[in-house]
């Protein structure tokens, strides 16, 4: 490949809290990787461990999934579930070869603007040097 | 399926880095897309209008709209669609924006992801169902949390639209910190002359329910249903009776600093917060009681009868012992006085001597005569009430419900009354008349007495049965000795130590022998011991099988007992009692075989190991009388079945049989008289209760923070002088040779010296005494100090949260030296001083009451700092104008105001900057570095010090000092405290600043991103007065278009339950948040049911179930999965398609 490998990364970002952070990152015009395509789910408890399994068969290159912080849940304890699926989802994957740096699970507050950005270049760089993912292809 | 597909090219917003016409040619060639238009902006009318007439038209059934984020206008285009006839969740939005056009740079990229994102909406889209959002009904009426300004006015506005409003207020008064104003900017009206209107109007409203001195502490519910808990927190004065007098506060002898005037002066333990508070009531604030008053069982006010000691009030002080107590005599000389175990001093010194002090105190008003004559009860009321048992516990008992105006009558088999207190406790310890003297004050109150009448069969007392009496209570209490269980106990010279006692203490005669050995280590052991030697006995040993750590009988008596010459024998068990061979089939006493304990690995029923006798150490002891005193029980004898062995509910007291009352049966380490006064009390409640037909059970009373000093706090008050340690008093006894061969009272009395000394070691520790100087003074009667917290509960629609600020602590700022120097303040602290009602009553004074000659104000000390607060507080510039103003007014000083800019954006706010500037203000253009103490002798000579201000002028472009008498600094308004809880509580963010988060901050600025919840005031962001009124009338106005609406939508992404497919495993139940998960049975069949009014949509349940049996509506796993695969189209592929 001559060009540049760019990384498709897939964020599922939950209403009340990241997925307005990343509105605020929009409003306060601060700048990130064009490789991100957001997913909006009603609480980081409604993604299914295997929504990110899906992704990354799907040509997905890195996922991320971002919820409320602990405490801050809209609906209460919904990321706490989250936190605990996708964490044995994450041991699943490595088990399976996936490397680690290819899922992110964070915690974005709707005031975060900024951590936003800084999540999503991060995220886009490691996987950039991880290279793409061409695995569990169904 | 005809999709519709709407890119926005939002001004140029979008357009400017998305190639908006390239995307929507891309969008054309999607499958199932029917229609692709661009627009410049699909909110407005003509692009709405232009979705309208697709779907009405061309039959355009699915639409995607690519433009804004959705959250901002996802409603706006489902009520297009419905206004077309299309039902309104057949729409996705695509942020082209947020996420799109304004975070990247470049075209090429941003388009591309443009298309992907459009893509994935249309196959996203394509999988929407008709959803249909349920109404509910709007609970009409309002909650407005917080009584500042804000508060006030979004209550009374939406009180004047004619809906109830509940006001709830943390503090005692309404008013918030605008009440502590002086004057306020820029029209210098006094902050007090214009809200005191308004808070008298609110709390007259007839709309407004103010529920001051409380605090939210649960919210359910959602909007238009609200359910929130609020706890009343305990004012202890009745607000309907108070009028604001200060009597109260007059007698009241603590201070403790004033809140209101930031610690600058004090107020009382009763105070009320300021003359103009709303309710203008007084509030006693007893957070912490004193730890004696804690540990007594009877809750005596052991700190409130000292201060009156102290300063020589006996009669008071007896007066308050005896609100709670009627045997203060017994208790003063027979207590085992766990107040001491806790006194606060132990950690200094030693604990106060509190029992020796009670005991003075009754010792010395009684032999100066009653202060009053004691006059009858009136019978008020028609019950009457029997009690049967006159000993502490019943004579109590019968004391309080006489004083509420029942009939009582008092039952007692023997023919003197007391109970335990007078068989059972010899005279050396109590003597007679004393005991009497508190007995006939009781029955002096109107107590019928009837000596020598046993009661066989209580229930007989009671008017259904033939009786008169309409309640009942047990007090017979233990009078029992329990049984050695060794062989030989049989034997004459064996006596019950309980008995034994009783015999003496009515003067019958005794036949105990010349060696008498008693069984036990407990007080009646002792007493049974001492009782014995002063009958005449030569030997008397006490053998106790635990060790003398171990021994329940008070260290102090044990100590006077082997003074006289009793022994004891620890660790020693009783095998057999020995039998001498004369006279007649029953022996007498003629040694008390023994054995060294030993303790086992098992515990018994007092939780203790369990003692055998050791074998091969056994030996006997010659003696001709042996005294059980091992433990006692309650009569058996005395009552029939099944009474004897009846006990009462823990908590109310009642037995099954209804109108009899009992106590819990015998707890060990609770049989002293001071436990037996308190259950006495709780009897009396109860029995009250009962027979007013009120509710018996009653939560416990919420048990009060003690202050509990540390080691460390006691050292440190005496390294700085403020406690000087002093030796505890010591009281005389008897003559060793007079105690043992009489039956005079062994501890003498302290003097009024000696008592007025000890009481001054008290340290004060409780907030509230409990002296009751208030109650005494108050002629209506208005001060309860048995009020408790209260949880009450509010269903409303809508909430307004109006919590306001405190100020950020300048000691984080130490280099301004707040809290080190003398006369730095804080602007807070100088509006105190410049108001008239302040601490200096308006004068603006030095710590040491000069004048002062030059002052600085500081701007901006913790705001526009990237090491405190980045945000600017925006009020300050002009306050500390307005300070500057007033200052020099009232000193003519220099005045100085460093500042970064100033901020005079208001109306009229220009031109009072103006106007300070011509009264000779300097301003200096430069925040303030640092302030310094500098020795600056005075211009008579004297040693004095100066503060000096450091700043850059930057105007000068020099590094200045200015030395001043004063330094003002003006601090951040950062959020009330407890909002951390709040925002929790209410489903709030927060923004970066830790303030309360809007909707919109351009848009929306009083609403939240919960609906129903909104904001007023400072809670949202620094504020002026002027805005903040504003701000919480928008408030008041969005509450009053939801309650007049009266019906809410409940948006239908809920979850639900495909029944073929659940197998009622019951996960769905345990993870759902909202408690909407139920199993159910539905024609025979188990399954999982998703309650629709409770779900919240969060989707846990989905994810949770195995099975796949649950779905979310809107956020199918089909719909998700779908927009998934769509973003994931590979290059290739979308390159040949576009």
């Amino acid at each position: 490949m001559d060009e540049e490998f760019e990384p498709k990364i897939i964020g599922f970002l939950c209403n009340w809290c990241s997925y307005a952070g990343a509105d605020m990152t929009g409003t306060a015009r601060i700048a990130y990787p064009a490789n991100i395509r957001i997913i909006r789910v009603p609480c980081s408890g409604r993604v299914d461990p295997l929504f990110v399994l899906k992704a990354l068969q799907g040509g997905a290159d890195g996922v991320l999934v971002a919820g409320c912080h602990p405490g801050d849940c809209h609906y209460g304890d919904g990321n706490y579930h989250a936190r605990r699926r996708l964490a044995l989802m994450h041991r699943l994957l490595t088990f399976v070869g996936v490397e680690a740096g290819r899922l992110r699970i964070e915690w974005v507050s709707a005031a975060e603007g900024n951590r936003f950005a800084q999540v999503v270049t991060e995220l886009t760089q490691q996987v950039k040097q991880l290279g793409p993912w061409t695995g569990l292809q169904s | 399926m005809r999709i519709g597909v709407y890119i926005c090219y939002c001004g140029s917003n979008i357009a400017g880095t998305v190639d908006v016409e390239a995307v929507c040619d891309y969008a054309r060639l999607l499958d199932g897309v029917f229609v692709a238009r661009t627009n410049k902006y699909t909110c407005s009318d003509p692009g709405q209008a232009a979705i309208r007439h697709d779907i009405c038209e061309l039959g355009v059934d699915r639409v995607v709209v690519a433009a804004c984020s959705p959250r901002m206008h996802e409603r706006t285009f489902r009520a297009t669609l419905q206004s077309a006839g299309l039902n309104p969740f057949f729409l996705e939005v695509a942020n082209l924006r947020e996420h799109c056009s304004w975070v990247h740079s470049s075209k090429d990229t941003a388009t591309v992801k443009a298309k992907d994102l459009v893509r994935g909406a249309v196959e996203r889209v394509r999988r929407h169902e008709a959803l249909h959002p349920r109404q509910e009904p709007v609970t009409r009426a309002a909650l407005v949390v917080g009584g500042g300004i804000a508060g006030i006015q979004a209550a009374l506005d939406i009180a004047n639209s004619g809906y109830p409003v509940y006001l709830v207020e943390k503090q005692p008064s309404i008013g918030g910190h605008m009440a502590q104003l002086d004057k306020t900017f820029p029209t210098l009206d006094c902050s007090a002359c214009i809200l005191t209107p308004k808070m008298v109007d609110l709390a007259s409203h007839p709309n407004v329910h103010l529920l001051e001195y409380s605090e939210v502490v649960d919210v359910q519910g959602y909007v238009g249903n609200f359910r929130v808990t609020v706890r009343r927190k305990p004012r202890y004065v009745d607000v309907t009776k108070c009028t604001g007098c200060g009597s109260c506060a007059e007698a009241c002898p603590k201070e403790l600093p004033s809140e209101f005037n930031l610690g600058l002066s004090t107020r009382k333990v009763i105070y009320r917060p300021f003359p103009q508070a709303v309710p203008n009531a007084f509030v006693i604030d007893k957070v912490g009681v004193a730890p004696c008053q804690d540990a007594c069982p009877a809750g005596q006010h052991a700190q409130g009868y000292i201060s009156y000691i102290r300063e020589g009030r006996f009669e008071e002080a007896l007066r308050i012992i005896r609100e709670d107590n009627p045997f203060a005599s017994v208790c003063g000389r027979t207590c085992h006085h766990p107040c001491e175990g806790a006194c606060n001093r132990r950690l200094v010194d030693e604990p106060l001597s509190i029992m020796e002090l009670k005991r003075f105190v009754v010792d010395y008003v009684y032999a100066r005569g009653l202060p009053r004559p004691i006059d009858p009860v009136p019978q008020t009321r028609q019950e009457r009430v029997a009690v049967v048992g006159s000993g502490p516990c019943g004579l109590t008992a019968a004391q309080a419900l006489c004083k509420l105006g029942y009939g009582v009558t008092v039952y007692e088999a023997l023919p003197v009354a007391g109970g335990l207190m007078r068989t059972g406790i010899p005279e050396h310890r109590l003597p007679k008349g004393i005991l009497q003297r508190d007995i006939d004050d009781i029955l002096a109150l109107g107590v019928e007495l009837r000596l020598n009448s046993p009661v066989r069969n209580p229930s007989t007392l009671l008017r259904e049965n033939g009786g008169d009496h309409d309640a009942v209570f047990l007090a017979t209490g233990v009078s029992r000795s329990t049984q050695l269980g060794i062989p030989g106990e049989e034997l004459e010279g064996v006596l019950s130590g309980v008995l034994f006692l009783r015999q003496v203490n009515l003067g019958r005669r005794v036949q105990i022998g010349k060696r008498v050995a008693v069984v036990g280590g407990g007080i009646t052991a002792l007493d049974a011991a001492t009782t014995a030697l002063r009958l005449g006995a030569q030997t008397v040993t006490l053998v106790y099988r635990r060790s003398r750590g171990e021994i329940p009988a008070y260290p102090w008596e044990l100590e006077q007992a082997e003074a006289e010459g009793i022994k004891l024998l620890t660790n020693t068990v009783a095998t057999r009692i020995v039998g001498d061979a004369s006279g007649g089939e029953k022996g007498h006493v003629a040694g008390l075989e023994c054995a060294q304990s030993q303790q086992l690995s098992r515990i018994d029923d007092s939780g203790k190991r369990v003692v055998v006798p050791e074998p091969g150490t056994g030996f006997v002891m010659e003696v001709d009388t042996v005294i059980r005193a091992i433990g006692q029980f309650s009569d058996l004898i005395y009552l029939e079945e099944p009474f004897d062995r009846m006990i009462g509910d823990q908590i109310t007291l009642l037995t099954s049989i209804p109108g009899l009352f009992a106590g819990r049966g015998v707890i060990p380490g609770s049989g002293f008289v001071v436990n037996a006064v308190a259950l006495g009390h709780e009897a009396a409640h109860s029995i009250h209760c009962y027979l007013q037909g009120e509710p018996l059970h009653e939560l416990p009373a919420a048990k009060r923070p003690v202050e509990k000093w540390t080691r460390e706090e006691a050292a440190a008050k005496v390294r700085l002088g403020t406690v000087t340690p002093a030796p505890r008093v010591q009281s005389l006894r008897l003559d060793l040779e007079e105690r043992v061969r009489t039956f005079k009272e062994v501890v003498l009395p302290l003097t009024e010296q000696q008592a007025i000394a000890e009481a001054s070691r008290c340290l004060d520790c409780g907030v509230c005494s409990g002296c009751y100087r208030c109650v005494w003074a108050c002629e209506r009667e208005a001060i309860d100090h048995t009020m408790q917290e209260r949880l009450e509960e509010l269903s409303v629609g809508s909430i307004v949260l109006a919590t306001g600020f405190e100020l950020y602590d300048a000691r984080k700022l130490p280099q301004y030296g707040y809290g080190r120097y003398d006369d730095v303040y804080t602007a807070l602290e100088v509006e105190r001083l410049v108001n008239a009602g302040g601490p200096t009553a308006g004068e603006v004074l030095l710590k040491d009451g000069r004048r002062p000659e030059a002052v600085a104000i500081l701007h901006c000390i913790g705001s526009r700092d990237q090491n405190h607060n980045a945000y600017c507080s925006r009020a300050c510039c002009m306050y500390s104008m307005k300070l500057a103003h007033l200052i020099r007014e009232k000193t003519h000083a220099r005045v100085y105001e460093f500042y970064i800019d100033i901020t005079a954006f208001g109306k009229g706010y220009a031109e009072f900057y103006e106007r300070v500037q011509k009264e000779g203000i300097f301003f200096i253009r430069g925040k303030a570095a640092e302030v310094e103490a500098v020795r600056a002798d005075r211009q008579d000579g004297s040693p004095g010090h100066r503060l000096v201000v450091r700043a850059e002028d930057t105007l000068l472009g020099e590094v200045i000092e200015v030395p001043v008498d004063m330094v003002v600094l003006a601090t951040t308004m950062v959020p009330a405290a407890g909002s951390d809880e709040l925002a929790h509580l209410f489903h709030v963010t927060r923004s970066s600043d830790g303030f309360f988060m809007e909707a919109h901050p351009k848009l929306r600025p009083a609403e939240t991103a919960s609906d129903g919840v909104f904001l007023a005031g400072v809670c949202q962001s620094p504020k002026d007065i002027p805005d903040t009124v504003s701000h919480a009338s928008a408030a008041a106005v969005q509450v009053v278009a939801l309650l007049n609406r009266g019906q809410v939508e409940i948006e239908p992404m809920i979850a639900e339950v495909q029944p073929l497919r659940c197998v009622a495993c019951g996960t769905c139940t345990e993870v759902c948040p909202a408690s909407a998960a139920k199993l159910v049975e539905v024609r025979g069949r188990r399954q999982a049911e998703i309650n629709p009014a409770l779900c919240k949509g969060c989707g846990l349940c989905v994810v949770a179930c195995r099975g796949g049996a649950i779905s979310l509506h809107g956020f199918t796993d089909q719909q998700v999965l779908g927009q998934l695969s769509a973003l994931l189209v590979p290059a290739q592929v979308d390159l040949a398609r576009g």
